[in-house]
């Protein structure tokens, strides 16, 4: 490929955003050591990239709305109706779905290797962690996976969530403050077969590394 | 050694190659590995990048990457001396995907400090604007794009990393349209970059007084 064709299939865009074929990175890498245009556009796109800001924000920082001539009475109807959409478009929505957690809310662990020591593994947790992840691999595919607190009762399933995943692993979320307070096994069961315990985790605040 | 070291222990080892850059490095080599230096130094720091290197592990590789070169500069020459870009990016390379091995030592003598001394007239974006600035330019250029379609188009790009395929197939774009996208974008982000005061490609100037 020579540089106009670098430049009219946006190569620099599609480097930045991931979409070129390892072949196609190589060639293009290898032309950008010499080609400071196609450089320039490289950096730009990666701080366009890094900087993309959410839809939100743009939406937010956009000029305000200018009134024309039919706005009045005609608009003020149509954005109560949207109000009155909208409000019980989120009443339903909310009910039905778990609050939204920023990524750095969020905490996800793989499953810990069981180990004999008889206390449970800890899991370190930073002091703004809402929601905490377990990825529990090697479950066999006729068995499901449960939690129990540390006497052995089967937690509610109202204190975690947990679901199959496609490669056979299972996803469990718990509240974080909850596994905070209280110690659980990871079991996974099969009816009519004695449950097996895979492990036992519980939560703790540490301060960040370093 | 570091780089930088190897830039003050100049003239004194004697290397015979035929390349007229190698063989003026070895005459004059303090300025002209300087000038090799700023010359290859942002796109090899854009390779570190895309291998998700962060910018201080991509700063130490990137010293690596110029000793482990000027190091085979003088004791072997290169194979193909025209082709120096090419033998750092290899280098480059290597060392990402040692890096990520876990292959390399944690303790690198780089001289961070002696490094940042080299002259900084060549830049990249990021290095010439400050991470505010950077954000606010983005959020204008976003703002700007008088199209619905065409924010759309970037936010899916790079913010939900989603394929081209599949925004191009969801909003029925064809190819050339999704490139003009691209090309309108990128060139209202020159315009704001020129109204900030801040002409793209510092180096460039440099690049070409090498190739002449």
């Amino acid at each position: 490929m020579d540089h106009m064709q670098f430049k009219s299939s946006q190569a620099a865009a599609s480097y930045v955003a991931n979409e070129l074929s390892e072949h196609q990175q190589e060639a293009f890498e290898l032309h950008m050591m010499g080609c400071s245009e196609c450089l320039n556009d490289v950096e730009a796109w990666r701080v366009i990239k890094t900087h993309m800001p959410a839809p939100a924000v743009i939406e937010a920082a956009r000029p305000p709305f200018r009134k024309v001539w039919w706005g009045g009475w005609g608009m003020a109807a149509s954005f109560a109706a949207a109000m009155a959409v909208s409000a019980a478009g989120g009443y339903f929505a909310s009910a039905a779905r778990q609050p939204d957690v920023d990524s750095s809310e969020l905490a996800v662990f793989n499953m810990p290797a069981i180990t004999r020591a008889s206390e449970c593994t800890q899991l370190p947790l930073a002091a703004n962690a809402r929601v905490l992840v377990l990825r529990v691999p090697g479950v066999s595919s006729e068995r499901r996976l449960t939690i129990a607190d540390s006497d052995g009762k089967t937690v509610p399933s109202s204190l975690y969530s947990a679901r199959l995943q496609r490669d056979g692993s299972w996803v469990v979320r718990f509240d974080a403050a909850y596994l905070q307070r209280a110690s659980v096994q990871v079991v996974s069961s099969r009816s009519g077969t004695e449950d097996e315990v895979l492990g036992c985790v519980v939560a703790t605040v540490v301060p960040p590394p370093g | 050694m570091t780089y930088t070291e190897s830039l003050m222990g100049h003239a004194t080892t004697a290397t015979e190659v035929t390349d007229p850059v190698v063989a003026v490095t070895a005459a004059r080599r303090a300025d002209i590995q300087d000038e090799i230096y700023l010359r290859y130094r942002r796109p090899l720091m854009q390779v570190f990048l895309q291998r998700r290197i962060d910018r201080d592990a991509a700063q130490d590789l990137l010293q690596r990457t110029f000793l482990q070169a000027i190091k085979k500069i003088r004791s072997d020459g290169l194979d193909d001396p025209s082709n120096l870009g090419g033998y750092l990016y290899r280098t480059a390379c290597k060392l990402a995907t040692a890096y990520w091995r876990g292959e390399l030592n944690r303790r690198h003598d780089s001289d961070g400090e002696l490094l940042s001394n080299l002259r900084d007239d060549a830049l990249s974006l990021e290095e010439s604007l400050d991470h505010d600035l950077r954000g606010r330019l983005v959020r204008e250029l976003m703002r700007k794009l008088s199209v619905a379609r065409d924010r759309e188009v970037l936010e899916r790009f790079y913010l939900k990393e989603e394929s081209r395929s599949a925004i191009r197939e969801s909003m029925n774009l064809t190819e050339l349209q999704f490139n003009q996208v691209l090309w309108r974008a990128r060139q209202r982000f020159a315009e704001i970059l020129r109204k900030q005061g801040f002409a793209e490609g510092t180096a460039t100037l440099v690049a070409r007084s090498m190739d002449g």
